[in-house]
């Protein structure tokens, strides 16, 4: 059997692959004829995705069903069947639903919709992608090059057909502008905004887009556009100065906002699962990813409207659960023995040239025929090869092999960043050693980047590719068994909840807490609930419950690991504590260290006014004093003194506000923001704080506290409000945990403002957002950044299946390129020693005789030699320092890269 | 710091006890060699000579890397110029030498000669020249060498002894700059008192004189005035092996990649159609130089070495220090700081990424 996925976007590719390399079989069904669902009609995200689609098509676990729909499905978990269209009938354990989103049908006319130059985020995508290329940006109604651009937010969402927020439009919206700004640095930008919900590193961009790219944000009801001749004029409402001002603007792009996708009501019926009152499938605080069908799993938009980081780590998380309840019946692709044909050193190379044209993008500007036939005369070429896709190529390069008995490969194409792998892979299927193969970039680094003669340029970077190729070496890698544990380090939410994910898998976990005793931050909270959600007080015994009593699971408290070593697969630690010195070898970690209440001291009076609290105080208490409660948001440091506002701050601020009125009708409740931050469903607290009569003051210049008075100007009613509480509360920021800067140096991962970062910046990162630059290492919760419950329950299982996919091998392979040392040129300096960022090279001894009489001494000397251990990353700082080239990397000898140079 | 002052007749005495007393298995000095001077290492106190040889002016070798492989136990003693012992602090950086098994003592350098011209005036030169002297002798068409003009750490004040020549007159103060050095002054039973031998205005005079003549030099404004530079170089490779901090055993430019012969040679010109011989001329100095960017003591034992009298001196000393002035780093002052290549910093560097 197997597990069905159902959606092939973001969301359910991810989960596909997560499940299918850890040997699940898995049916991939997606209705339209491509993968990539909305993703990939995004500017800069399809390239991210395209790899991971070529993973998919050459998976050997993975069928897909492209084209295909559910038509119905019966059974329980364990054993499904379901009907795709086509009259196929696959049986499958588990299913994970990925339907993906979709955007309003129609956009209200006073955003002057139908003009030509207003358009939606996503066919802004689609421009934005043509004007990379071209350069410009024109209009589309008259074809002159747009000067001045407004970006309008919160358009169909956060209104009265969908009154929940879509949390992406922010960030995608601050993401287009960085775009238009990079590329075109004259045009105006002004983007009308209700509030800028956006954290983490989106924060810092919207800041630096304030700060330094001079973009206006304009904060204002969603304001009209009114098409008038040639001009759009936007009409909105200066909230500062409370008048209706007019701009007038070349183009206009809505924000968009999500709504469930069109096809998820039918996949509800079809499935059983039911849906909450805003149509998307229901799950629950605490289990971000389960539908009301035990069997059945969701993820991605179709829970909530959210970003795609957190879709993939939903993603992550819903996969690991699907294979709980799952057989796994396939091989891991790559796990298998393999064996080369043998390429001795004297023998003459025969090189095959494969061009790949990446579905047309290289020929825009290369003549690849042309080209090919120049390759075709240089000496050695045996085979050239043009495909129009990557498959084709890897079909050409491995017949070429087997065929031609090619022993060495030039594969030219796009980045080889992420196909590297797959490249690689495909030679070493044919029987070459995947060593043998030089990629050359032939998109990035030509055709987008010269002007003229850029089939000449293609031509002299292949020569010389095919001259190192000729001179590179088969490298034999090493295996290495997996060791089928794993560490946690941190007992909160995030650190238990990944621990039972891995555990529930089959898998022993060390699960480390510095602190006495588990639950983290949770202790702090008390009884305190959100809507559909248990109280943090159940919610942690719960968890400590089931941590505590699993077979599976170790605890060490009041502990902390040292010394770490290794790499993913395998690592060894110590645990080191009360009473506790332990070795410990695991295959994958999860960091999971959280963060803690910034403490205010100094602030509003903090720590010698009894009136004052910070927010996580108040919901330990659950005590509410008198009969006005103040609660001020964003108190503390902010982004500019190095914090970030946290997310579970702000939302923990209304839903207090809320509590507080709710459990005492009398009291009056006042909430000074500077923005909220109730982001996708959380705006239903928003809604109904103000509903129940909490007072929201938005305010610029932070509030003062004097005599027993706070003293605040709204912008909104333009005026200073006094109040006099008998009550404040102060949401300040989450801090990350002390920890993080000793984590960070012993697992060497780089910090943030203090928090983890992901593997990669934009657009990387937010494919793998639980995934670090050191493999088998994770991160999640509020070590990444200050994060929710539910985000934390949901990234961490997320960390938990990614970490499951790497326990899953039987075996891992050594890096093919690390550094070698000659031992008769080293002269021992140490200087690589001191380099090395992963301190895997030492110096031995050995004494030299002395070759005279022997009268003062008998040794002649240490002779010191550099050895390169078992850490090497291969990241060549030593082979670039050593003068007398003693230490080289594999795959990157002198010779081969001399020989390139010498053919530039 | 601690020192004594000692009449400059007492400075063969001051050596000889330093074998006597056990405080070094051996010696390396200046000796009197005919009409010249030259290193010597000495086991046996009576080959000492009076100590003045210590401050003649004449440059033979740079006797830093004279130590290069010091890994025994054994202690060495060295007595040089500054230049000298600071080449032999960056190879103790560079695992070369055994700290613990150098006692390295500088003493002040009025400017040298090349060991030749010394040798030839001797007479005229003397065993120690001041700036009065230096203007007499260059009146007579006697320059001191071009590296010394440039150089603006002549005054000792590196490894774990200083000798300072005070006025230069007939006193001299030896002063401990390490606990190295003072117990092995306090070995000798010198009585120690408070010294100070930091000399700072003669210092910046000397720096900014330095400065003056390292601005007269001629520059080279593209690669082609520096391949017209080197265009009479020889690759004999001899400016390599003098310098004192250039370590390898095996010099990349002995290996085939860097030293082409026969086919490899012929491959070479098939591929650029012709060839430049010797072989790889600019590519030699320019890897030369970046290896020893951090490290160059600025000796000028490579204009030295020269038999076609290229004046290296205004590439190597004056190329390095501008890399080493942008890390402020000054090469053999602190054994404990670390070379910049070995460090990394998160923020450096910044307005050149400008």
């Amino acid at each position: 059997m197997g597990i069905a996925v159902i959606g092939g976007g973001v969301a359910g590719i991810s989960a596909a692959l997560d499940l299918a390399d850890s040997g699940y079989k898995v049916y991939l069904i997606e209705k339209n004829a491509e993968l990539g669902g909305k993703m990939a009609e995004l500017a800069e995200c399809k390239t991210g995705l395209s790899p991971r689609i070529v993973k998919i098509q050459n998976h050997p676990n993975i069928e897909l069903m492209l084209s295909s729909e559910l038509e119905g499905l019966s059974g329980s978990a364990g054993n499904f069947k379901l009907k795709v269209s086509g009259g196929k009938e696959i049986e499958v354990e588990s299913v994970v639903l990925a339907p993906g989103y979709d955007i309003p049908d129609s956009v209200a006319t006073s955003y002057g919709y139908g003009s030509p130059d207003v358009v939606t985020s996503l066919e802004f995508e689609r421009m934005l992608r043509a004007a990379t290329i071209s350069n410009e940006l024109k209009r589309q109604s008259d074809g002159k090059p747009v000067k001045k651009i407004g970006f309008i937010k919160c358009v169909g969402s956060r209104c009265q057909d969908n009154e929940i927020c879509s949390t992406a439009c922010c960030a995608y919206t601050a993401k287009e502008v960085w775009v238009v700004k990079e590329r075109f640095p004259d045009i105006d930008v002004y983007v009308f905004y209700m509030d800028v919900r956006v954290f983490g590193k989106d924060e810092e961009l919207v800041a630096d887009l304030k700060d330094n790219y001079g973009v206006h944000y304009i904060r204002s009801r969603v304001p009209e556009v009114l098409p008038e001749g040639d001009k759009l004029i936007v009409k909105y409402e200066d909230l500062r100065a409370g008048k209706i001002e007019k701009l007038e603007l070349d183009m206009v792009v809505l924000a968009v906002g999500l709504l469930p996708a069109r096809t998820l009501p039918r996949l509800a019926e079809l499935t059983g699962v039911k849906t909450d009152e805003y149509g998307y499938i229901e799950t629950s605080i605490s289990s971000p990813m389960e539908t009301s069908v035990r069997g059945i799993f969701a993820c991605g938009t179709a829970t909530a409207p959210m970003k795609v980081r957190e879709s993939v780590g939903l993603a992550s998380g819903a996969a690991l659960k699907a294979a709980l309840m799952s057989q796994r019946t396939e091989r891991i692709p790559g796990q298998e023995e393999r064996k080369y044909i043998e390429v001795k050193e004297d023998e003459p190379p025969k090189v095959g040239v494969f061009i790949c044209d990446n579905e047309g993008e290289i020929s825009k500007t290369i003549d690849i025929p042309a080209l090919a036939e120049r390759v075709k005369g240089l000496r050695d070429v045996v085979a050239v090869n043009s495909a129009n896709t990557i498959e084709e190529a890897l079909k050409a390069l491995e017949s070429g092999i087997v065929d031609q008995g090619l022993n060495r490969v030039v594969f030219a194409g796009c980045s080889p960043r992420e196909y590297e792998d797959i490249i690689r892979e495909g030679c070493a299927k044919a029987g070459l050693n995947p060593y043998l193969v030089e990629l050359v970039n032939l998109r990035e680094q030509c055709a987008w980047v010269f002007d003229k003669n850029v089939t000449d340029a293609a031509f002299d970077i292949l020569r010389m590719a095919v001259e190192r190729a000729k001179r590179l070496e088969p490298i034999i890698v090493e295996r290495y068994p997996v060791v089928p544990r794993a560490l946690v380090i941190g007992g909160g939410i995030s650190g238990m909840n990944a621990a039972l994910d891995i555990a529930d898998a089959g898998y022993e976990v060390y699960l480390v807490e510095k602190g006495e005793e588990l639950g983290g931050g949770l202790r702090d909270m008390g009884d305190i609930a959100f809507p559909g959600g248990e109280s943090a007080s159940k919610l942690l015994k719960h968890y400590v419950d089931r941590v505590t009593s699993h077979e599976r699971i170790k605890v060490y408290t009041k502990a902390r690991e040292e010394d770490v070593r290794g790499r993913a697969g395998m690592f060894k630690a110590r645990i080191v504590g009360d009473g506790v010195d332990e070795e410990i070898e695991f295959g994958a970690c999860v960091i999971a260290t959280g963060a803690k209440e910034y403490v205010p001291e100094g602030y509003y009076g903090y720590g010698s006014d009894n009136k004052v609290c910070t927010l996580r105080e108040f919901e330990k208490s659950g005590k509410v004093q008198g009969d006005t409660v103040v609660i001020i948001q964003d108190v503390g440091p902010g982004l500019k003194e190095g914090a970030y506002s946290s997310k579970a701050s702000n939302i923990e601020a209304v839903n207090a506000a809320l509590k507080i009125k709710e459990e005492n009708p009398g009291v009056e409740v006042f909430v000074l923001y500077r923005e909220v931050k109730t982001y996708g469903k959380w705006e239903v607290l928003y809604k109904r704080a103000r509903e129940k009569g909490v007072l929201f003051l938005r305010y610029e210049k932070p509030p003062e506290y004097k005599n027993g008075i706070i003293s605040v100007f709204d912008v909104i009613f333009n005026d200073e409000i006094q109040i006099k509480p008998d009550m404040v509360i102060l949401s300040v920021p989450m801090v990350p945990a002390e920890d993080n800067k000793r984590l960070s140096m012993m697992f060497k991962i780089p910090l943030k403002r203090g928090f983890f970062m992901e593997e990669q910046e934009r657009p990387k990162m937010v494919l793998t957002p639980v995934d670090t630059v050191n493999e088998g290492v994770f991160v999640c919760g509020s070590a990444v950044y200050p994060a929710m419950i539910d985000e934390c329950i949901a990234m961490s299982s997320a960390a938990a299946g990614r970490a499951c996919v790497l326990l899953a091998k039987d075996f891992m392979e050594t890096p093919a390129i690390r550094a070698v040392v000659n031992d008769e040129v080293c002269v021992g300096c140490g200087v690589c020693v001191q380099i090395c960022p992963v301190e895997a090279i030492e110096l031995t001894e050995e004494q030299l005789p002395v070759v005279t009489f022997g009268v003062e001494t008998l040794v002649g000397g240490e002779r010191r030699i550099a050895k390169v251990g078992d850490g090497c990353i291969g990241c060549g700082s030593c082979a670039s320092y050593c003068p007398s080239g003693a230490m080289s990397l594999q795959h990157f000898r002198d010779k081969q890269v001399y020989a390139q140079l010498d053919y530039a | 710091m601690k020192g004594a002052e000692l009449a400059i007749g007492d400075l063969g005495g001051f050596l000889r006890s330093l074998l006597e007393k056990e405080v070094v298995d051996c010696l390396i000095v200046p000796h009197r060699v005919g009409n010249n001077v030259a290193y010597m290492l000495v086991t046996d106190p009576n080959k000492i000579g009076s100590g003045e040889e210590i401050f003649i002016p004449s440059f033979s070798v740079n006797a830093g890397g004279l130590l290069k492989g010091w890994t025994i136990k054994s202690k060495v003693g060295l007595v040089a110029k500054p230049c000298e012992i600071r080449a032999a602090i960056e190879l103790v950086k560079l695992n070369q030498i055994d700290k613990e098994s150098a006692l390295l003592i500088s003493v002040d350098c009025p400017g040298t000669f090349e060991n030749q011209v010394y040798a030839d005036h001797k007479d005229e030169i003397g065993d120690w020249i001041d700036s009065a002297k230096i203007e007499e002798l260059k009146g007579k068409g006697l320059e001191i060498r071009e590296a010394c003009k440039i150089c603006s750490n002549m005054l000792a004040d590196v490894g774990d002894i200083a000798i300072a020549r005070q006025d230069g007159g007939d006193k001299v103060v030896v002063a401990a700059l390490t606990p190295m050095g003072e117990s092995a002054l306090n070995a000798l039973e010198l009585s120690l008192e408070d010294k100070d031998i930091e000399r700072k205005d003669a210092k910046a005079k000397i720096a900014e004189a330095a400065k003056n003549n390292e601005a007269s030099l001629p520059k080279f404004g593209s690669i082609e005035a520096l391949e017209e530079f080197l265009r009479d170089c020889i690759v004999c490779k001899n400016c390599r092996d003098v310098c004192p901090v250039c370590y390898c055993k095996e010099c990349f430019f002995d290996q085939p990649l860097g030293d082409p012969v026969s086919g490899d040679l012929l491959n070479l010109g098939a591929i650029r159609g012709a060839v430049g011989l010797p072989a790889n001329q600019l590519f030699y100095h320019l890897t030369r130089v970046y290896h020893v960017s951090a490290t160059c003591v600025g000796c000028g034992a490579c204009a030295d070495a020269c038999p076609k009298d290229i004046p290296l001196t205004r590439y190597y000393p004056v190329i390095t220090k501008k890399v080493q002035e942008m890390f402020e780093y000054v090469p053999g002052k602190d054994v404990e700081e670390p070379i910049p290549f070995t460090t990394y910093e998160e923020e450096e560097l910044e307005d050149r990424l400008r």
